[in-house]
């Protein structure tokens, strides 16, 4: 009953015993949140019953610190936005930002005060958890250096605080984070002097060579890259940057690319000094031939990218983020940075000074150095706050041993996570959404974080317990911290004044428009380049890289981030590794075999995910799987790769070296369902994703309107069907034409005198109607994250169906991004279709659905009537784009509280009925409502579909169809724009725009429509 | 009631029957045959005007062939919902429920007549029946006063009846 | 009709209306195993209803499956029932008043059974009464331009139709049960006969009506199934939009239904010895039908590949393509030999007339048949305009064959009643086909 090691004296233990018998018993008879249930006798001054309540707040789930507006409703945190006045996101918001709620909503947090006794759990009092943490505390800071508190990297407030704590208590502070940056950082100090990640905006580049950098999935700050990206690539104006991905594994912002050159792993450096030298940048004895040779590339490909490099300043070249940064990281960016000063990005695309701070992370050496000196055994107390070293280093640097050295454990995660497992105490923290803080991811730009709604559980913000825990010792230490809590601490971090913060509040804090960006001095001079140390042996080297949602593993317990499909392989739940269709003809594997990877000392066996867009020697895994602890979702899938890659790291930064070793890859025979949404991958001739030629792109918009379609006058439906000049695009029928020739058009004489009573029945219902939503999406700027999947789940209560249904492809999902692959000259472009329902002026669905469930409203929308719907699955059978899904169980996914998260604006759907992409109709609801109260009529705009809203780089467009000056109208106009399946004559309402090809010649012809039109 | 009188012949033979019934319509009696099956031969001695069931099977046929393209037309009209851009009352899809009512009322219909004009279901003693009428015999039923029906009866055996009697008296 | 020798009205009477009374116990030993059968159809059924759909092996894009296989399968086989009886008898044909009681039975208790799938497959059948026509919620009407609904109108029709013709062709056969009857059984006969007594005025009308039953349930029968084929043929799906649908699946129909017939007619000849009653000429005839049919069939299976191929239509091709070669191409395979090459056997006469040969061969018709709506159904589905959604995989489950088992019990439940309470065959139309009972042959009335 006693363990050695365990420090607790018989006298606390009774009297936990007893408090804790006490809490149980109490916490027994209440009922959980029993004030919510009066909570609208006088409910919060901000709160209106029925009405959205939105919060600025700032992100929390990675480094970018995004502004963000959080929906509440009665209360509820619902849906997180992006903050459109914020310079990192403009209103943008990415798929791991949108699943925050889930984190919020999480079944598997941390209910409270938890203290651990023969290896059970018990339920503590907080009082009494922070009393007995008061005694190992005063004990512990007596001596320096017997505390360690580990710490994500922070930055702001957050940060200061802790730092001032720790000094105050002799602690040594440990910041860790396994995506650490410490290479970049390291770099730049040595050419710019400065010690951030560089800035990067494509936009203000003519080219883009990015020797392995993902900056539109996980590296630096995605959205804020992901906007420049669109504006340097979107081909707006028939002016397009070109975009070169240099890595042995094409990334999601790889597929984006007009070329991949896939290069040796570890080789970036190389070829960056290689361009340097070719490129007069002061570098010699990297001649082309030897670094073609070292890389292998071909020559010529090299010579030409030379000269396109010439040809095109400023030209932007990013290094290998975390999957190619191996032990030569730090000269490889070095390298990189060289070659952008010889290309004069530097102070433009590349902006070193203020920089992006990922916060004040240390190194991975920092971290071992850490392990070892708690290992000895002289750290009594150990604090875990904002980081999962279990997870990151557990047995990479033996943390979880060296843990079991300290006398007394302590865990802020709200979360049961591999670290709080190994705790004695967890004093669980509040969810981001249920916080006081700031971030300030870059200098001057500075995010405030508040409490979008109270606690869902009895919670308490680490901050608040430190200050309470200082306070309470009195003395020096309790005049450390004058202020009583985090808020007012802030508040005076943020100038004192309460009303000044509050504005500021509204604000979501205090920033630029635009990110500061400036050049800075320094030279660094060339760097000296080595090959990359690789462990173990093999023909294939293991190309760790991060999964674009669950990155570190953070995210992995959040079932919307595993029920969406992996941008690029499409796999969901599962966690996978990936080979090229050589290498599986060469091991004799299929899709979903079970792979055996054997690095020397260590293991694993994954299902394989066959990508036709990587090196055969390449074996690439996404990070963020294989949780021991963290909950039901995450918990037992796939491998931990920060334990089963060798302990390496960058000689010159300390950064962990994730480029670390080879393997040896064995078939094991084992089979395995591994789940692959989308079909062959491929379009069949079916024109799904088109594509036009950079030449051809761009050509003026506005022409004569096709021949046999006439604008009738006095026709509200005011612009004609949209169509480029001729020959581009192809014959092209806006669904408002339709409206035209159908019954609604010449309703208007039959239309009542207008202030005759109009029952809800009858044609008037048609011809009353002043709008046709439509809906605009440029397959340019698409750069597939999916960001827009997780907004609908997140806005329309979407079921997700877990693995066995999704086996089935019972996948609710409403909206879907299609990655089709096209042969074009020098391989395979990636096209991306984002496909919902087309809301089609012919749609097939209504016509066969035997009792109205679906059918076309006045304002073109194609609506599903799910208490009319009986389930003939007929509509379905008739959509030729199958974005209808059924729900063919009563899916019971909403695990409490995760159903706090349900928007009460629409239904859950039981089983039996089918449903569909809506147009976010509450959301329209909700501005025509608007516009009504303000006595004006809706506004192009003031309308925006969840999907719309998020989008990284607005590639969809939401809008009136029947106002012709609205942007959608406009943008339908487009030379570029076309129908999915024009042939058929559904008369989509969701208008594509091609993608903007470089890669191709002429457009592919259309079979079945040119077919059609002849 | 009064129980009805009459004469009743058994044939064996249909030629025989057919005499008879010849005979018996030459001095004015109404007969009435009951047969095994269908001998049109016979049938058309007794009685050869057609049935006139098949007016109340047509104006069946056509009220439902009406009502059906009815229905249609002003369920539509009572309540326009558009569907994939077809008209709210789009003929060809009505024709087939039209056909189907016109099959469906018009087989009601000339059910109805058969009952009614065949006068079944009758479920009270058919005088003169007997059970050998639906194996292998023929009878013929005069129905008239007790006094005529011995002449009929003389008639019948004269024709070949293996049996002719008085019944009903 | 030499087959006939030896035969008298009496003698049929006796042969006929015997029957119920010589089914003996196998026939309880039978009915035992199929109502466990059914039973346990009926609880995959109640699974599936609490569960919800997802129990079976449904998965997007195949939306339908099994379900609409077996609806398309058994309203097909209640098709060879009217044909038989209303068709060749407006052709007169001699060697159907011997077949066309079970037939007809089988019509009636086909369509019963098809009339269950529409619902079992609906994903809320707790409001399957939204389907039909009347102002049922927030006095919406049903979308009379859905091929559902005409589903409704023409097998709730069918039903109706060819009920009313079994049950008035067995009016007169019940009547002669009832003479022979005592008891109980005399009392019921009595009843259903309606009080029939084989009077002229019974006849009169009788005949009259009988004809306009025939002259209506013709065109049923050709429409019915054409409905049931434009579920199909009016959707968009490459492999379901085309206009051969409705003769096709009316060849289809006759032809699985010939073969059901046969496959039905063969035992209870054997069991109740009516070989005088059923002869070759009789299987001879239903074996060209289903010769015919089958052909038909086949050279359809011929013009749908050549027209996905002139069409030059890229989704047809890859449908049809996929429909042979594809991941589920195992189906259509089985269907062709089915269904093309095992009837061509029935060219020589020998085989027609060889009662097992025939009774296999018809076996085979009907699993063919079976296969063919699969094909049609879940292999057109999979091959949709979509290659995003193309899985090409559809694995029924427990479910979907429990149920399917279901029903074949469920309509042979009736089948077995039917065998003994009602007359299998027609005892007075068989007296028709027997020389008329005259004393002088026609010359001598004539001199």
């Amino acid at each position: 009953m006693n363990e050695p090691h365990h420090g607790i004296s018989r006298r606390d233990f009774l009297k936990l015993v007893g408090a804790t018998a006490g809490a149980a018993t109490v916490a027994g008879c209440l009922p959980p949140k029993a004030d919510r249930l009066i909570a609208y006798v006088n409910p919060p001054n901000d709160d209106i019953v029925g009405l959205s309540t939105w919060y600025a707040s700032t992100c929390d789930e990675c480094p970018a610190g995004c502004g963000i507006h959080v929906r509440t409703r009665e209360g509820r945190a619902l849906k997180v936005e992006g903050n459109p006045a914020h310079p990192v996101n403009k209103g943008t918001l990415c798929a791991r930002g949108q699943a925050s709620v889930q984190g919020l909503y999480n079944p598997d947090r941390v209910p409270g005060p938890k203290w651990k006794r023969g290896g059970r759990w018990l339920d503590v009092k907080w009082d009494d958890a922070l009393w007995m943490l008061q005694e190992k505390l005063v004990a512990a800071s007596a001596t320096a250096g017997a505390i360690q508190f580990w710490t994500g990297g922070e930055t702001g407030t957050w940060n200061a605080l802790l730092d001032d704590w720790c000094a105050a208590h002799g602690a040594e502070r440990v910041a860790y984070e396994p995506f650490d940056y410490a290479p970049v950082k390291e770099a730049a100090k040595r050419a710019f002097g400065t010690s951030t990640v560089p800035i990067v905006d494509p936009s203000k580049a003519k080219y883009l060579l990015s020797l392995g950098a993902d900056f539109l999935d996980t590296w630096g700050m995605p959205l804020a890259q992901a906007r420049g990206y669109d504006a340097f690539h979107s081909a707006r104006g028939g002016v397009m940057g070109k975009h070169v991905q240099v890595e042995p594994r094409l990334s999601l912002t790889g597929h984006n690319a007009d070329e991949w050159i896939a290069i040796r792993p570890g080789t970036e450096g190389l070829l960056a000094l290689g361009l340097a030298q070719a490129l007069g940048g002061g570098v010699s004895g990297y001649d082309l031939a030897r670094v073609a040779q070292d890389c292998d590339i071909a020559p010529d490909t090299l010579a030409r990218l030379v000269k396109e490099l010439q040809e095109n300043r400023p030209a932007l070249v990013l290094g290998p983020s975390t999957a190619g940064s191996g032990t030569n990281a730090t000269e490889t960016w070095a390298a990189v940075f060289l070659l952008n000063r010889a290309l004069g990005s530097v102070g433009t695309a590349l902006s070193p000074s203020p920089g992006f701070d990922p916060g004040n992370t240390a190194s991975f050496r920092a971290a071992r150095q850490a392990v070892n000196r708690l290992g000895s055994g002289n750290v009594k107390l150990l604090f875990v706050h904002g980081t999962n070293p279990g997870y990151w280093l557990g047995s990479a640097t033996g943390f979880s041993q060296a843990a079991g050295k300290a006398d007394f454990k302590v865990s802020f995660s709200p979360y049961y996570d591999e670290t709080s497992s190994l705790c004695d105490l967890i004093l669980p923290d509040h969810h981001a959404l249920e916080s006081w803080g700031d971030a300030e991811p870059v200098k001057g730009v500075r995010g405030l974080r508040q409490p979008a709604m109270r606690p869902v559980f009895q919670t308490r913000q680490t901050a608040d317990v430190l200050i309470g825990l200082a306070r309470a010792e009195g003395g020096a230490k309790a005049a450390k911290f004058p202020d009583a809590t985090f808020r007012e601490h802030l508040i005076r971090r943020w100038g004192g004044n309460a009303d000044v913060f509050n504005n500021q509040l509204t604000q979501g804090g205090v920033y630029p428009a635009d990110l500061p960006t400036g050049g800075a001095g320094g030279g660094g001079g060339v760097p000296a380049l080595v090959a990359p140390a690789l462990a173990g042996k093999g023909d294939f080297t293991l190309y760790a890289y991060p999964h674009p949602y669950h990155a570190d593993g953070a995210g992995a317990n959040k079932p919307w981030l595993l029920e969406i499909p992996d941008p690029v392989t499409k796999v969901a739940w599962d966690h996978w590794c990936e080979i090229s269709p050589d290498a599986a003809k060469k091991l004799g594997v299929d899709y979903g075999d079970v792979l055996a990877i054997d690095t020397g000392s260590a293991k694993v066996e994954l299902p394989v995910a066959i990508n036709p867009l990587m090196r055969n020697d390449v074996i690439a895994v996404p990070t963020g799987y294989g949780h021991t602890e963290y909950g039901r979702y995450a918990q037992g899938r796939g491998v931990n790769l920060f334990d089963f890659l060798p302990a390496a790291e960058d000689a010159s930064s300390g950064g962990r070296a994730f480029l670390a070793t080879k393997v040896e890859v064995t078939k094991t025979g084992k089979p395995w369902t591994l789940i692959h949404t989308g079909g062959p991958g491929r379009q069949a001739d079916r024109a799904v994703a088109r594509a036009i030629p950079l030449t051809l792109a761009g050509a003026p918009a506005g022409a004569p309107e096709p021949k046999g379609e006439p604008t009738p006058a006095g026709s509200d439906m005011a612009h004609g069907p949209a169509a480029g000049p001729e020959g581009t695009p192809p014959f092209l029928t806006m669904p408002t034409f339709r409206d035209r020739t159908s019954q609604l058009n010449g309703l208007h004489e039959k239309q009542l005198a207008p202030d005759a009573y109009q029952p809800p029945t009858g044609y008037n219902q048609y011809n009353r109607a002043h709008h046709r939503w439509g809906m605009a999406i440029d397959l340019s700027s698409c750069i597939g994250c999916s960001s827009c999947v997780s907004a609908c789940y997140a806005e329309n209560n979407i079921a997700w169906v877990g693995k066995t249904n999704m086996v089935r492809g019972r996948e609710m999902a409403w909206l879907r991004i299609e990655r089709y692959y096209e042969d074009v000259e020098g391989g395979i472009e990636t096209r991306f279709v984002p496909m919902m329902c087309q809301q089609c002026g012919n749609a097939p669905c209504e016509t066969v659905c035997p009792v109205y469930a679906t059918y076309h409203n006045p304002e073109g929308l194609n609506v599903q009537v799910y208490n009319r719907c009986v389930g003939t699955r007929y509509c379905s059978n008739n959509c030729p784009y199958k974005v209808r899904a059924f729900n063919w169980f009563d899916y019971d996914c909403w695990v409490s509280p995760l159903n706090w998260q349900l928007n009460p604006d629409l239904t859950t759907r039981s089983k039996g009925v089918m449903e569909k992409c809506t147009f976010c109709l509450q959301r329209i609801r909700e501005g025509k409502d608007i516009a009504r109260d303000q006595n004006r009529d809706v506004r192009d705009g003031d309308i925006t579909p969840a999907c719309a809203q998020g989008c990284p780089t607005q590639a969809i467009l939401f809008g009136d169809l029947a106002d012709a000056n609205s942007r959608v109208a406009k943008t339908a106009k487009d030379a570029r724009s076309y129908h999915v399946f024009a042939d058929l004559n559904t008369l989509p309402s969701i208008t594509y725009l091609k993608k903007v090809s470089r890669r191709i010649k002429e457009e592919t012809p259309v079979p079945a429509e040119a077919e059609v039109e002849a | 009631m009064k129980r009805e009188t009459g004469a009743l012949g058994v044939f064996e033979y249909l030629d025989d029957a057919i005499d008879a019934v010849r005979n018996l319509k030459k001095q004015g009696f109404s007969v009435q045959a009951m047969t095994p099956t269908y001998f049109h031969e016979l049938e058309h001695e007794v009685d050869h005007t057609r049935s006139s069931t098949r007016w109340v099977t047509l104006f069946g046929a056509l009220l439902g062939c009406a009502s059906g393209f009815a229905l249609c037309v002003w369920t539509s009209l009572d309540w326009p919902i558009i569907t994939g851009g077809k008209e709210i009352v789009s003929w060809p899809p009505f024709v087939v429920i039209g056909f189907e009512c016109t099959i469906l009322i018009g087989s009601i219909f000339n059910l109805t007549a058969l009952l009614l004009w065949s006068g079944l279901p009758k479920f009270v003693e058919q005088e003169g029946y007997d059970r050998r009428f639906s194996e292998d015999r023929i009878g013929l039923w005069v129905a008239t006063a007790p006094d005529r029906a011995r002449q009929a009866a003389d008639l019948m055996r004269a024709a070949g009846a293996e049996e002719a009697r008085v019944a009903g008296a | 009709m030499e087959a006939m020798k030896g035969l008298t009205y009496r003698k049929i009477n006796e042969d006929i209306a015997s029957i119920g009374h010589r089914v003996g116990k196998a026939w309880l030993v039978v009915f035992g195993l199929d109502l466990l059968v059914l039973t346990f159809g009926i609880c995959c059924w109640f699974y599936q209803l609490f569960k919800g759909l997802g129990v079976t092996g449904y998965t997007r894009p195949a939306m339908w499956a099994v379900y609409i296989t077996n609806f398309v399968f058994w309203v097909g086989i209640a098709h060879s029932g009217t044909l038989i009886s209303a068709i060749l008898f407006l052709f007169r044909a001699g060697w159907r008043q011997a077949i066309y009681r079970v037939s007809e039975a089988m019509t009636v208790f086909a369509v019963m059974t098809a009339g269950l799938f529409p619902l079992i497959h609906l994903g809320r059948i707790w409001f399957f009464y939204w389907l039909i026509p009347y102002p049922n919620q927030r006095q919406i009407w049903v979308n009379f331009r859905s091929p559902l609904v005409w589903d409704v109108f023409a097998v709730s029709t069918y039903f109706t139709v060819s009920a009313i013709f079994f049950v008035v062709g067995m009016i007169p056969d019940i009547a002669a049960m009832r003479d022979r009857e005592t008891g109980l059984r005399k009392k019921l006969y009595s009843l259903l006969a309606l009080g029939w007594r084989g009077t002229s005025r019974n006849w009169k009308h009788y005949a009259q009506t009988y004809i306009y039953f025939a002259a209506f349930a013709t065109p049923l029968v050709l429409s019915v199934h054409s409905v049931v084929s434009w579920d199909f043929a009016m959707a968009q799906n490459p492999g379901w939009h085309s206009t051969i649908f409705a003769p096709y699946f009316v060849a289809g129909a006759i032809f699985s239904g010939m073969a059901l017939v046969v496959t039905l007619i063969v035992p209870i000849r054997k069991a109740f010895k009516l070989e005088q009653y059923i002869t070759d000429w009789h299987f001879d005839a239903m074996a060209k039908l289903i010769l015919f049919t089958g052909n038909i069939v086949t050279y359809s299976y011929l013009v749908e590949f050549f027209m996905a191929w002139y069409s030059g239509n890229p989704y047809e091709r890859q449908a049809f393509w996929d429909r042979a070669f594809g991941p589920m191409g195992w189906a259509f395979w089985v269907m062709a030999a089915c269904n093309c090459i095992i009837p061509q056997l029935l060219w020589k006469r020998r085989n027609r007339t060889h009662i097992p040969t025939l009774f296999v061969i018809t076996l085979f018709v009907n699993v063919g048949m079976w296969y063919e709506r699969f094909v049609i159904i879940v292999q057109s589905l999979n091959a949709n305009f979509s290659p995003w959604i193309w899985r090409g995989g559809y694995k029924p489950t427990f479910v979907e064959w429990g149920i399917t088992a279901g029903s074949f019990a469920w309509f042979f439940m009736y089948f077995l009643l039917f065998v003994r309470f009602l007359p299998t065959f027609s005892i007075t139309e068989l007296k028709e086909i027997l020389p008329r009972p005259f004393r002088r042959s026609r010359k001598e009335k004539a001199a």
